[in-house]
């Protein structure tokens, strides 16, 4: 290699010579303005139809938030779906005259309230058994009652609204009463065959025994004879071959051995 | 710093290119403006033929718009592109001689702006045979010759280009630089 060579190179590299020059000196050609347009239009398309890039994020957004909100719409139908299933199962299990007025909770509390027990609840439904017209009388009796409090007592403002609770308390506990009462007569005129599952002591003559001897003991409060009455034929009905007083004998010595 | 480094806060070409390949096609208007003529002479040189020029020039940016999605920037944006065309140009050699379009056109003497007649003959005629001088260089030389005046490549991206060493890319450059400058001598 000579030196000249390499030095002519060293000068082109530096723009220190004209070959640079001279070829700058020919024309300067250009695309065509069509193949410029084809060219920026293929770009565009490109990036329009973009199969996998930012551009096309957001539509993978709102796709997966729309997603989400379709699913929680399905699920949300299919749960109050299976709601309403219940339901209409409950319904159809459940299909006596109580039903038709009452809701489920309902009809089981009223089958609690068929059975006087010692506590608060026990004696109000026994009270709506004994007797409607003795509610209302204490109703009309409570409700005479702030015409003699306003003519004793100074403080008759107060009186007369403590009253005027009473009376209202008083109203609403005869309501149930006669709500009680309501649900007894259908409980006892609906037939055998449906009502003997209704409360849960019935699911097992054992169980339903204990009920009776409970209903037994306490059989000289007024209205419980009625209802034991009433679940003896039940029970004689769904356990014709048991004999509801050897049954009983033999519950109360268990209860006595096991005490002992 | 690393020349990756380097080359993302120097390399505005591919910093477009990233941005076209984000989506934005504006990036890509600005960066074809700024290469397109470089690119379609730099074919247009060594094919002598304008329509087969077109046709691989086409295929250049063809092939950058594809592969916007898998750009990196490990090279200079005008190295990667001219990577592309000197594969194109290489896939066109290798073609069979039929497949290939004659270079049979006659490229395009532009008009000059002087109006002195003997001044237009004497400066075309310089023209025409620097022209020709530059068609009987072999067309690696030519190549190399056309990444440093076209593209402004450095001897090293020149390299990269071709796929030669840096030396061979020197020596290229420098037997072709000393028969232009004879020629212009003589």
């Amino acid at each position: 290699m000579k030196e000249s060579e390499e030095k002519a190179l060293q000068d082109y590299l530096s723009g220190r010579d004209g070959v640079s020059a001279a070829y700058r000196s020919l024309s300067d050609e250009k695309p065509s303005a069509a193949l410029d347009a084809s060219i920026r239009q293929a770009a565009q398309e490109a990036v329009d139809g973009l199969p996998a890039g930012k551009k096309r994020f957001p539509l993978q957004v709102y796709s997966l938030a729309a997603s989400i909100c379709v699913a929680v719409l399905v699920v949300s139908l299919f749960l109050n779906n299976e709601d309403r299933l219940t339901r209409n199962e409950l319904d159809t299990i459940s299909a006596i005259p109580l039903m038709d007025d009452a809701p489920t909770a309902e009809l089981f509390s009223a089958g609690d309230a068929r059975i006087p027990l010692n506590e608060n609840a026990g004696s109000q439904a026994n009270d709506a058994n004994a007797d409607l017209d003795v509610n209302a009388a204490r109703v009309q009796t409570s409700a005479a009652a702030p015409v003699t409090a306003e003519a004793q007592v100074s403080s008759a403002a107060a009186a007369l609204s403590i009253e005027a609770d009473s009376v209202e308390a008083e109203g609403r506990q005869a309501q149930e009463a006669r709500s009680l009462e309501e649900l007894l007569d259908l409980a006892r005129s609906a037939p055998a065959s449906e009502v003997q599952f209704l409360p849960e002591y019935r699911l097992n003559a054992d169980s339903w025994l204990t009920e009776i001897q409970r209903l037994t003991a306490v059989s000289d409060e007024p209205g419980v004879e009625q209802v034991l009455t009433e679940e003896r034929r039940l029970f004689a009905e769904r356990y014709p071959g048991i004999d509801i007083d050897s049954a009983l004998a033999e519950l109360e010595e268990s209860d006595t051995g096991s005490d002992e | 710093m690393p020349l990756l480094g380097f080359l993302e806060k120097t390399d505005r070409d591919a910093q477009l290119m990233l941005a076209y390949a984000g989506g934005d096609v504006q990036a890509f208007n600005t960066l074809y403006r700024k290469h397109k003529d470089a690119l379609y002479r730099f074919f247009l040189r060594q094919c002598g033929s304008q329509a087969l020029s077109e046709e691989l020039y086409q295929e250049v940016w063809l092939r950058v718009i594809k592969a916007r999605e898998q750009y990196e920037q490990k090279a200079r944006f005008s190295t990667w592109l001219y990577r592309i065309a000197h594969n194109i140009l290489i896939d066109h050699f290798r073609k069979p001689l039929a497949e290939n379009h004659a270079d049979g056109d006659i490229e395009h003497i532009p008009d000059n702006a002087s109006n002195d007649p003997a001044l237009i003959l004497d400066s075309q005629e310089k023209i025409a045979r620097f022209r020709i001088q530059l068609r009987t260089l072999p067309k690696e030389q030519l190549e190399v010759f056309l990444l440093k005046e076209e593209a402004g490549l450095s001897l090293q991206d020149i390299a990269m280009t071709v796929g030669e060493s840096r030396e061979t890319v020197k020596s290229r450059l420098r037997y072709a630089v000393n028969k232009l400058k004879q020629f212009q001598e003589g």
